[in-house]
């Protein structure tokens, strides 16, 4: 199944508005950290149902935030949440990104980096739109040393590409980033049952739980555009 | 879309510029079109606001 195909399932089930749901616990840490200018074009890769343009625009008064999706129904249920006309969304792909070089001020990607089938593609398309200082703002759930979210791949119908934390930063500078940043951020916020409550349907133990959510959460890189 | 989103996309096959076509417009916001690369001639549509810029061997037809 193409990553369209099984996002737009994902978006027709109202999974959307659960993505969003638990990535906030996280992502809102990581948006307030990007240093978005008034005025400033945002891009939100996978945006998904779009929360996070939304929320650039109306705390960092960006002039304008694009989301990009690859499923045409996740694009008209984001846009379906807001009657911003500067909160735009598209359908496209992160390897063919459809706009023009140094066009865009800064980016910001929550648990979408890794359904691409060439991450590097990515990468290279992002330093060729970014402008000079632009950010991309790279924020994961799943990687190498998240080891309890390893399991995630077998429960989604398309390919996720798994790289360690210095990959990313290899990556990341192969394709002419510099590396300002990486980091975990906890999530505090998702509820932990008491021990006894244990074994849950997904988890084995309260051990993994908090390794999973309050020592892993989100990874976060972040690459600068020279 | 607004029109001003015209100063930014582009082809996302050769990169090079788009034409637009509206078909069908509320207020400033463009409902209904299509985009032409100036320069492969590959045409993107755009529908219920949305412009649809997936390269084309990955553009599935929309459900309905």
């Amino acid at each position: 199944m193409s990553v369209s195909e099984e996002f737009d399932r994902w978006a027709r089930e109202g999974r959307d508005e659960g993505m969003e749901q638990r990535h906030w616990h996280t992502a809102k840490h990581a948006l307030a950290r990007i240093p978005v200018e008034a005025g400033d074009t945002v891009l939100d890769l996978g945006c998904g149902s779009g929360y996070a343009g939304r929320a650039l625009r109306e705390t960092k008064d960006a002039a304008r935030s694009y989301g990009l999706d690859a499923s045409p129904q996740m694009a008209r249920n984001a846009r379906e949440h807001t009657d911003d006309a500067d909160s735009a969304y598209l359908v496209g792909d992160f390897e063919h990104l459809p706009f023009e070089a140094d066009s865009v001020d800064h980016c910001w990607s929550m648990e979408a980096f890794f359904y691409a089938r060439d991450p590097g593609a990515v990468l290279d398309e992002l330093v060729r739109v970014l402008r000079p200082g632009g950010t991309f703002y790279c924020a994961v759930n799943y990687w190498e040393e998240s080891v309890h979210s390893h399991v995630w791949d077998e429960r989604v119908d398309v390919p996720m590409v798994r790289w360690s934390e210095r990959e990313y930063r290899e990556r990341f500078r192969a394709a002419g980033f510099r590396v300002a940043a990486q980091d975990r951020i906890p999530d505090r916020e998702t509820d932990i049952p008491p021990a006894s409550e244990f074994p849950t349907d997904e988890w084995e133990s309260r051990e993994a739980m908090v390794e999973r959510y309050r020592e892993h959460g989100t990874l976060l890189t972040v690459g600068v555009v020279p | 879309m607004k029109e001003d989103l015209m100063d930014i996309i582009c082809c996302p096959v050769d990169k090079h510029e788009l034409e637009l076509d509206v078909e069908e417009r509320d207020d400033e916001e463009i409902m209904e079109g299509t985009l032409t690369c100036t320069e492969c001639g590959e045409v993107y549509p755009i529908e219920d606001g949305i412009p649809n810029l997936l390269p084309p061997d990955m553009r599935e037809e929309a459900p309905a």
